[in-house]
C-alpha cells in the first residue's frame, strides 16, 4: 500500500506529491524531491555493484590456517571499510590543495 | 561542466583572479586583499570536489555533497593552510579570521551551492533557453 503526501519541493518550492520513496520527483520542475537521500543512494548502490564484482582484497584458500585465515579476514573488512569513493574524493582534494597552495604560494 | 556553470563559483574564481592579478602587479586591493580569497576559497575547492564526484565517480547531476564532505574539505583546509604551512613557511600566515572566513564560506556551499542540477535550475542560470 502505498501513501501519497504532499511536501513542498527543495527546488521550485511549490508542492507536489511525495510517497516516501528515493526516487520520487516534483510534478512541477522535476527534480528529486529528497536529493541528499538519493545521492546517499546513488553511492551505495555503486559500492554495493563493487562489492559483488570482487568480493575480497584477498582470497580464502581452503589450504590456509587459522591464522592466515583472520589476517585476511581482518584485512577484507579493514579495507572495505574504506569505500573507494571516498578515497577518490580524499585524492582529488589532496591533489587541489597541493596546487592550490603552489599557487598561492 | 554544468557544475562549474555556476554563478557563484564563475564570481569566486574571477575574484581570486583579479586579487592575483593586483598583487602580482604590485597593486594590492585595500582592505580586502588578504581576506576575500578565503572567503571564496570554500566554494570554489568545494565546487570542483562536487563536479569531480558527479562527472568521474557517480554520474549523476543530481548528486550533491554529503554534510560530512563539506566538514572535510573545511577541516582539511584549515589545517593545511592554518596550521601545517604556516610552521613550515614564512609565506603562509595563521589567522583566526581566514578560519572564520573558510567556515562561512563552507556554510555558503552547503546552503546555497550545493543543489542538484535540475532543469528549473539551469533555466533560471541561463544555461539553457527553452
Amino acid at each position: 500500500m502505498s501513501h501519497a503526501n504532499e511536501i513542498k519541493c527543495p527546488s521550485c518550492g511549490k508542492w507536489t506529491m511525495w510517497t516516501g520513496r528515493v526516487d520520487d520527483k516534483c510534478i512541477d520542475c522535476g527534480g528529486f524531491l529528497e536529493p541528499e537521500r538519493f545521492s546517499r543512494d546513488a553511492e551505495k548502490k555503486i559500492v554495493k555493484g563493487r562489492r559483488i564484482k570482487d568480493n575480497h582484497y584477498f582470497d580464502l584458500r581452503p589450504t590456509d590456517g587459522p591464522v592466515q585465515r583472520e589476517v585476511k579476514l581482518f584485512f577484507n573488512s579493514m579495507l572495505w571499510g574504506f569505500y573507494y569513493l571516498e578515497i577518490a574524493f580524499f585524492v582529488f582534494m589532496t591533489a587541489l590543495l597541493a596546487v592550490v597552495g603552489i599557487i598561492a604560494a | 561542466m554544468k557544475t562549474l556553470f555556476n554563478g557563484w563559483f564563475i564570481a569566486g574564481c574571477l575574484i581570486w583572479l583579479i586579487v592575483q592579478t593586483a598583487r602580482r602587479l604590485g597593486h594590492p586591493l585595500p582592505v580586502i586583499n588578504g581576506y576575500i580569497n578565503d572567503a571564496v576559497a570554500i566554494p570554489v575547492i568545494a565546487s570542483l570536489g562536487l563536479w569531480f564526484q558527479r562527472v568521474f565517480m557517480i554520474k549523476n547531476d543530481y548528486y550533491i555533497l554529503a554534510r560530512w564532505h563539506v566538514v572535510f574539505i573545511v577541516a582539511y583546509v584549515i589545517l593545511i593552510f592554518e596550521i601545517l604551512l604556516p610552521c613550515f613557511s614564512k609565506t603562509y600566515t595563521s589567522d583566526w579570521i581566514d578560519m572564520l572566513l573558510y567556515i562561512i564560506g563552507g556554510l555558503f556551499f552547503y546552503k546555497v551551492m550545493n543543489k542538484p542540477i535540475t532543469y528549473k535550475n539551469l533555466k533560471s542560470r541561463n544555461i539553457i533557453n527553452l
